[in-house]
Order: C-alpha cells, then structure tokens, then sequence
C-alpha cells in the first residue's frame, strides 16, 4: 500500500505548494499526495501509474488537483490529455487557479473538468476550501475501480 | 192540319225561350192525370168499403144463425139428457151440465151479436127465459133418485115438453128472422158488388181516356217544341261559326281595332289592341278610349268627330304601351248602327305609322346633321346660283362678311372681295370646268378687315342630273400666314438663346454630319463645313468605338456620359433621341464642361482615401494599445495575485506557529500585514473591475430596475442582518441597459449607502425615480453620515476618499465604477449631500428619454 496516491498536486509555485500542503496537512492526508511541477511531471506519473495497473489495482489517484499557469504543458493541455486517454479519464480533475478569466472556465469544462475552483487570496479561506474538496473528492464521491472501467473499456471497444 | 191550338203552340214556340214557362207546362202535365187518378181511387175505396161492410153483415147473419144452431143444439143435449135420465132412471149429470154450459155460453154470445138489433134481442132474451123456465122444471127431474117415479115428475115432464115447444117455436122465430135478415143482406151485398165494378170501370175507363186525350196533346207539343229547339240550336251553331268567322278575322288584323260606344267606352277590342297598349282585354273594355293615348283630348275630339260625321279617315294620334313606348297611329273609324238604324257605336281602326314616322324622324335627323355640320365647318362656305347670286351660307360665312344671312342670301357672291372680278371669274371657272382649287381671294369684312382665302369649290347637281348652283368653301389662310411667321421669329429667338448657352448643343445625323451647332460648340470645335463629326473633331477618317452618343440611335433613349474633347477639357454629355421637322430621326447632344468639377472632385476622393489610411493606423494602433492593456489586466489579475496569495497564506500560517512564542504587540502587527493584503486584494479587484469595464461591450436589454434592486437588497441582507435598516423602494421602470453593469451600479451605490448609515438606527435608504426636466432619473438617498458639497467634484474620482480609512474601509474606487458605467450607457450621475444628514446619488442612463418605455411594475410586485 505503500503506493497509494489519494491526491495528485499540479503546481508550479513552490510558495502555493508549501501553502496548499500545509493546508492539506491539517487535514491529515500529506502522506497520500503526490506533487508534479509541470504538465509534463504530471503526465509521465499518470502513465506510469497506468503501467502499473495490471499488478496494482489502486494505483490511480483519487482526484487530480490541476493549477491553469504551468510551464511546458499548459494545465489546459494536461486536461485534455488525462480527459482524453481511456483509463485516466475517469480520475476526478479538479482545477485550482488563481484565474478569474471567464475562458479559461469555459474551456476547462468544455474539455470535461470535474470542478473548477478559484484559489482566494485569504489563506483561511483557502484552508476552509481544502477541507471541503478533500471530503468531498475523497471521502464522499464514488469512483468506478480499475478492473471495472477495464472490463467497460474492452465492451466498448467490442461493440464499435 | 194545324189546329187553332197548334197555331198557338206555334205562336208560344216563337216566343218560347223562357224556360220557366216550359218547366210550367211540365208541372201542369204531371198535376191532371195525378188528380184524377185521386179520384178514381177515392171513389174505388168508398165503393170497396161499401162492399165489405154489406159482406160483413152477411157474414154477421151467418154467425147468428151459426150460434143459434149452437144453442139449441144445446138445449136439445140438456133436453136429451133429461129424457136418458127419464128413460134409464140414470142421472146424465155430465151430459146435463156440457149443455148447461154451452147453452150459457152461446146465449152470450148470440146476445152480444144481435146487440144491435133490439127485436132479436127481445126474442132471444124470450128464448132464455122459457128455457131458464125449462131448466128448473129438468132440473127436478135431474134430481131424481133411481127407481122413484113420482107424479110430480110426470107434471114436470109435460110442463118441460110445454117449455120446450114454447122455446122451439121463439128459436124458429128467431132463426127465421134471421134469415130474412140474412136474405136482404145478401142482397144488398150482390147489389154492392155489382156497383163497385161497374163504378170502378167506368171511371177507370173514363180516366183512362181523358188521360189518353190529355197525354197526346203535350206530347205534340213537346215534340213540336223540340224540333223548334232544334232548329234554332243548328241556326245559333251557323251563327256562331259565322260570327267566329268574323272574329278570327278581326283578331287577325295586325292593325288594333276597337269599338267604341256613345259615351266614350271601348266595347270590344282585338288582340292588336292589347299588344299595342300593354292591357288585357278585360281591362279595355269598359275603360275611356282617350286613356290610352298621349293626346287623350286629340283622341276623344276624333271619336265624337265621328260620331258627328260618321266617319274619320287618317286622324294622326299617339297610342302609349305601358312601358311607356309611343306608337304613332292614323285613325280610320266609322260608326256602325243597330237594326234600327241607330248609331250604336264607333267601329276604329288604327294603322300604325310609326315605320313612317321613323323614316321622316330620320330623315329629319339627317338633314339637321347636314346642316349642324356645315353649319359647324370653322370655313366659310356659300352655294351660287347660275347667275351668281347667294343661295345658302353657314354661320362661318356670316362671320367673315360680317352680315347676316338674309342679307348675304341673294345678293351678288362678288361683292364681298377685295376684287369682285377675281371672284366673278372664279365662280364662273366652276360652272364651266366643274370644279376650283386654291383659288386665292380677299373677304372684306364690313367693319373692313381683310381676310385672305384660298377657295375650294364644285358644282352641284339636282336628281335629274342638272347643275344647280356651286359649292364653294373658304380655307381661311391668315392665320395660317401668321402663324408661319410666328414660327420664323420663334425659331430666331430659339437660336439666340441655344447661342448663349454655356453648354453646347449640336445636332447630329445618322451618317455623322452635324447639321445644326451652337455657338459655344463653333467656338470650341470649330465649324463643322459638311466634315462628319470624327473628321472634324479628332481629324478621324473612321467613327469612334467608344462613342456613345449613336448608342442613342441603337437604343432609342438618352445618354449620359464624361467626355474629354478634343481640346482636353472633361464633358458632361446628355444625349437625346431627337426629330427633325420632316420626321427623320438626329441625335441633340449637350455638352457641359465639367473640367474644373472633375478635378475638385479628384481631390476630394484623394484626401479620402488619405483620410482612411490615417483612420486605419489608428485604428490599428488603439487596438494595439488595447491588447497591450488586456494583457496588463491579465498580468495584474494574476501574476500580481499569487504573491499576495502567499503573503497572506504565510503570515496566517506563521500567526497559527508562532502563537505560543508571539506576544500581543508581534500578534498584533501579523494581524496588520494581513488586513494590508486583504485590502491589496481589494484594490487589485475593483482595478480589474474597472478595467474591464473599459473594453467590455455592452449589451444593452430592458431590464426591470424593480426587480433588480430588490435582487440586489436582498444579496446584501445577510450582511446587515444585526442592523435595522429600512428599506423604502418605491417604483422602478423599465430601462435599456447592461443588466450586469446595472447590477454593479446598484450593488455598488447599495453598499456605500449601508455602509455609511452604519452610525445610524435606522438607517433609511431611499431607491426611487424622480422626473426632472421632464427626464426619469433614479436616485439613492441614505440618511447616513453624507458629505461636504465642498468636496463633491472628488466623489467620482478614482482612489478618492472623503473619509478616512479608519472610519470607513473602502478602495474608493466603487464610485468610480458606476460613474465608468453610467457614462458608457451615455447616460449621467451626481450626488448632492450634506454633512450629518446624509446623501444622494443620481443617475439618468440616457441624455435623452429612456427608450424602452415598457409599462410600470406596481409597487411590491413579485
């Protein structure tokens, strides 16, 4: 179990990531969140996780929190490429952005965000959100299992 | 062998049409024969009743002496009785008694039978004495017992057989008084019997031969009468035949005929007579004959004539239908007289001339015609006579002389010209060549006017083919000359005028020669000298190509083009379709030089041309300039953000650590970095807000106010929910605007008015709509703590306060905003207020009316 993943941070901020682990932290769930720096980090994780599927079923983050602003691969970039990708899409992104702009909204969902949240500037504020996202994504919504969505995947690819 | 009473019946039948008297006759036949069968009958019954009462009587005889035979046939049974009981000393009791009884019971009878006769009855009542005498001398000895003889007995016995012989001798008596009786009624009987027959037939055969007499008399008559029937029905059938005869013949005449009588009645009318007037037959007879004519006098003075003189021949009259067409009419009528020679009436017949009268109407009409046109004919016109005298003239003719037409009918055709020979001689030209052509003359008028003419004359002949006279018509040629010089100096002027124009006009041919130029074109292309148009003008041997002008020739309609002639100037051509006098077709062609036009107007488009580009670049440069501050935007709202963010995280972060080791003063100024970051935050907000505002577009709606104010109130409740405020809102309309930007402004005038009645319970704030100068403005007022009007012109500006940040927060930028706002809805915003009482803000979103005046939410409507 030493592999599991509940959280997958993408931030390119080091200042937003100590803040938003430390957030995270009050909530006890530091142990499970894994941390990539850009779209490309977060990508290459994902696929190697993907890999690993076969031996270990849980091996999948349990939601994906996304910020917008990140170099290389752009956040709207790595959402298509987990939103398109038959196994990965079924993870829960969550987008955390200090973007106000009503585009990027707009796009993120086009391409299927599960939710999109604005970061606000008062940390107490920021801690209460974190709170809530974590029991919500982690503790109340219900994901499908690997083997599950394996097994809906190869229907699906029978009936085309 | 006619009887007197033939004769009679003769006479009778002659006069006999009347069938009462017949019917009478009849009755008188049936009544004699009937009363005298009465009689006969009458007489008959008495006689038969005679008859029967005399054999009634007999028989009644009978019946007595009947009875009586009975009675003593009785008497003998009571007698034999007692002689059997006297013989065999046996009582015959029962034999004794039937005869008792019978004798008891024929006694009665028999006397009620010769009740009526009072000797039989006397003799009968003798007869029962003795016997009751007799019965009680038997009837001792019916008491006698058997075996004793007794004296007394014997006595009896001789004293019964005296009884006895004594009835025998009363019933002889009586029986042969009967028998006389019965003998003469016998008697009598026959004798009745022997009358009754002779009496019945001797009437009857009487009767019946007065019957027989009467019977054949009226048969004779009545077959007299018959035959006098029928020989009047076979002479009224000849009668009627004829007289249908005649009627036929008068319904067949087409002419109307009628019968009038002394008093003016139609008495009988034919089928033409309907047909002309448009009545039935049963509604003439008996009307006035005058009723049906347009002349009703005309028509009744024409009877009586006849009346009078016995006969009318062609009375002219006018019959009218009822649908109002009048038939003209000539009457013929005679009167026609009874067998007694009297008049009786007025037999009319009316031949129907109308034909006739048409063809003179028409005939009349045509020669009014004739004479209307000739009489119409603007040219004087005269018919001459051998000798040279006026015969008829029309109206022109009275004109140009200035007589009237009796004086010039006449009188000498010469002495009206100018020169009376001329016209002599040409009158006389007529009469011998037949006809004149343009023959020039002078009219002089009486008041002297001279008229000059041109005649035109022939002769006219009669239906025997005779010359009667001339025809002579005028053409009057003064006009004529004066109206050719009038075009001579029409045209002169024309031709000044075209030469003074400062365009050109030429005319041109179909082959390209220029028959007419003006002025202006001789001054600028020279003379044309017969050259076609390109030989002259550009030294050409071949038309031009392009020459749009002879397209006018092609298409048949007008022309415009530019032009650069051949003395390089720029020309506005008009060209026109154009006809000559003789009808050939040219082109007119105008030219204005529009050189100078040309040029203005190449300027004109060069500086636009320039004016676009330096538009473009501009355009290209503000957009430009509003990337560059989009990007600015994006930069502030973000990369300005993220430290701020951190700040805050960490200060917060630290305050959490550092609690324990912290003592209040440090605590306190951590507390201090992190409302500095909110209030950055704040700042950085309205600035994107405002920015924004800048390049947004707007998207104007009609937004209900109402609706969106009470929206915005109720967002902000929970932030006041410890504080007592009233609200009072009173109605909003309609407006055109960004509902968005609206809100903004509303949440932004909202907030600062809660925030600076803060001090105040309650606070009031007032969201209303006043006019002024006939404009709707809305208006936030609050009762809070307001502002100097010292100070107003800082209110809108950006980052001004007029309060102090200890007082009140705020960025000082909320105003500003709904001053961006208002002024992009191209509307305008003040605020009046006064220190301690409080503020107002207003705000009209157009200079002019709000344009969508929808209609007024009522107050506290949903």
């Amino acid at each position: 179990m030493k592999n599991v993943v509940e959280i997958l941070l993408v931030e390119d901020n080091e200042k937003d990531i100590e803040l938003a682990l430390y957030a995270l932290r009050s909530e006890n769930l530091v142990n499970q969140i894994h941390v990539a720096r850009d779209g490309e980090e977060a990508l290459q994780f994902l696929a190697q996780r993907e890999a690993e599927l076969a031996s270990n079923q849980s091996v999948l983050p349990k939601v994906i929190l996304l910020d917008l602003k990140l170099p290389k691969v752009d956040g709207i970039q790595v959402l298509r490429q987990i939103k398109s990708s038959p196994v990965t899409k079924f993870i829960p992104v969550v987008v955390l952005t200090s973007s106000k702009e009503d585009e990027d909204m707009v796009n993120s969902y086009r391409l299927g965000v599960n939710s999109y949240l604005q970061k606000p500037v008062n940390f107490e504020q920021f801690c209460k959100m974190v709170k809530q996202l974590g029991l919500y994504w982690l503790v109340v919504n219900r994901l499908p299992t690997a083997s599950a969505v394996q097994a809906e995947n190869k229907v699906a690819v029978s009936q085309h | 062998m006619p009887t007197d009473s033939d004769k009679a019946g003769a006479a009778k039948i002659a006069g006999m049409v009347d069938p009462h008297l017949f019917r009478r006759l009849m009755r008188r036949a049936f009544l004699l024969p009937f009363v005298l069968m009465l009689f006969l009958a009458g007489v008959l019954v008495w006689q038969v009743q005679q008859l029967i009462s005399s054999m009634e009587w007999l028989d009644h005889a009978d019946q007595v002496l009947e009875h009586s035979r009975l009675y003593f046939r009785y008497m003998v049974d009571m007698e034999t009785a007692a002689y059997s009981t006297i013989a065999s000393g046996i009582v015959s009791r029962d034999e004794y008694a039937a005869g008792q009884t019978g004798v008891h019971v024929e006694f009665d009878t028999l006397r009620t039978l010769v009740a009526d006769n009072a000797q039989q009855g006397r003799r009968l009542d003798n007869i029962q004495r003795v016997h009751h005498e007799w019965e009680q001398v038997a009837a001792t000895i019916m008491q006698f017992d058997q075996g004793i003889r007794t004296p007394s007995r014997s006595v009896s016995l001789l004293g019964e057989k005296q009884l006895m012989d004594q009835t025998r001798r009363l019933q002889t008596e009586f029986v042969n008084a009967e028998q006389e009786l019965r003998a003469a009624r016998l008697k009598r009987s026959s004798g009745t019997r022997r009358n009754v027959l002779g009496a019945a037939m001797g009437l009857t055969l009487l009767i019946g031969a007065m019957l027989a007499f009467f019977t054949r008399n009226q048969i004779e008559t009545l077959s007299r009468l018959f035959s006098a029937a029928q020989v009047e029905a076979v002479q009224r059938t000849a009668l009627r035949k004829a007289s249908l005869y005649s009627r036929s013949l008068l319904e067949a005449s087409l002419d109307p005929l009628v019968t009038i009588s002394r008093n003016g009645k139609i008495t009988d009318v034919n089928e033409a007579t309907e047909k002309v007037t448009g009545f039935s037959r049963d509604r003439l007879i008996g009307s006035d004959f005058c009723d049906y004519f347009t002349e009703p006098e005309k028509a009744r003075q024409g009877y009586q004539q006849v009346f009078e003189a016995g006969l009318v021949r062609d009375y002219a009259l006018a019959i009218r239908h009822t649908s109002g067409q009048v038939v003209d009419v000539l009457y013929n009528a005679s009167v026609f007289r009874n067998q007694q020679g009297e008049i009786e009436g007025v037999f009319a017949a009316a031949r129907d001339i109308t034909a006739r009268k048409q063809a003179q109407d028409a005939l009349h009409k045509a020669s009014l015609y004739t004479r209307g046109l000739l009489e119409a004919s603007l040219d004087p016109l005269v018919t001459i006579a051998r000798d040279g005298k006026i015969t008829d003239v029309n109206e022109a003719t009275e004109k140009v002389t200035g007589l009237a037409r009796d004086r010039l009918i006449g009188s000498d055709f010469s002495n009206y010209f100018t020169e009376p020979e001329k016209a002599r001689a040409g009158y006389l030209q007529v009469f011998a060549a037949g006809f004149v052509r343009d023959y020039p003359l002078a009219i002089r008028h009486t008041s002297g006017r001279i008229t000059d003419v041109l005649y035109n004359a022939t002769v006219f002949k009669n239906p025997q083919g005779q010359v009667e006279g001339v025809f002579a018509a005028a053409r009057d040629i003064t006009e004529r000359k004066r109206a050719q010089e009038a075009l001579l100096a029409e045209r002169q002027r024309f031709s000044d005028v075209l030469d003074k124009l400062p365009v050109y006009v030429v005319l041109l041919t179909p082959d390209y020669h220029a028959p007419f130029a003006n002025r202006f074109f001789l001054d600028r292309f020279g003379q044309a000298d017969g050259k076609r148009c390109y030989e002259f003008l550009f030294g050409r041997t071949e038309p031009c190509e392009i020459c749009e002008t002879y397209k006018v020739l092609e298409k048949g309609a007008p022309q415009r083009w530019k032009w650069i002639g051949p003395d390089g100037r720029h020309y506005d051509i008009y060209d026109f379709p154009f006809a000559d006098t003789d009808g050939s077709p040219l082109i007119m062609e105008m030219g204005l030089d529009i050189t100078e036009q040309e040029r203005a107007e190449e300027e004109v488009r060069t500086l636009n041309a320039e004016l676009e580009q330096r538009v473009e670049d501009r355009t290209k440069e503000l957009q430009a300039v509003n990337k560059e501050l989009e990007a600015f935007n994006y930069a502030v709202a973000h990369d300005l953000r993220a430290p701020l963010r951190h700040i805050h995280g960490f200060s917060e972060i630290l305050t959490e650590e550092a609690k324990p080791v912290l003592d209040e003063s440090a605590q306190r100024h951590l507390q201090l970095i992190g409302e500095s970051v909110r209030h950055m935050e704040q700042l950085l907000e309205d600035l994107l807000s405002l920015s924004r505002l800048g390049r947004q577009e707007l998207s104007k709606q009609a937004c209900g106010l109402q609706s969106l104010v009470e929206e915005v109130v109720n967002s902000l409740k929970p932030e006041i929910k410890d504080r007592q405020v009233e609200w009072r809102i009173s109605d909003l309309p309609f407006v055109e605007c960004d509902p968005g930007l609206m809100r903004q402004v509303i949440t932004n005038l909202l907030t600062n008015a809660l925030k600076f009645t803060r001090p105040r319970q309650p606070a009031i704030i007032e969201i209303g709509q006043q006019m002024i100068e006939g404009q709707p403005v809305i208006f936030v007022r609050d009762n809070g703590v307001g502002f100097s009007m010292k100070y107003v012109d800082k209110l809108f500006g950006l980052f001004q306060r007029l309060h102090r940040q200890q007082d009140f927060e705020g960025t000082g930028v909320g105003l500003a905003i709904v001053q961006r706002i208002i002024h992009r809805h191209g509307g305008l915003v003040w605020a009046e207020g006064e220190l301690n009482k409080g503020a107002t803000f207003y705000f009209q979103l157009h200079s002019g009316a709000v344009e969508t005046e929808a209609p007024r939410i009522p107050e506290h409507a949903a």
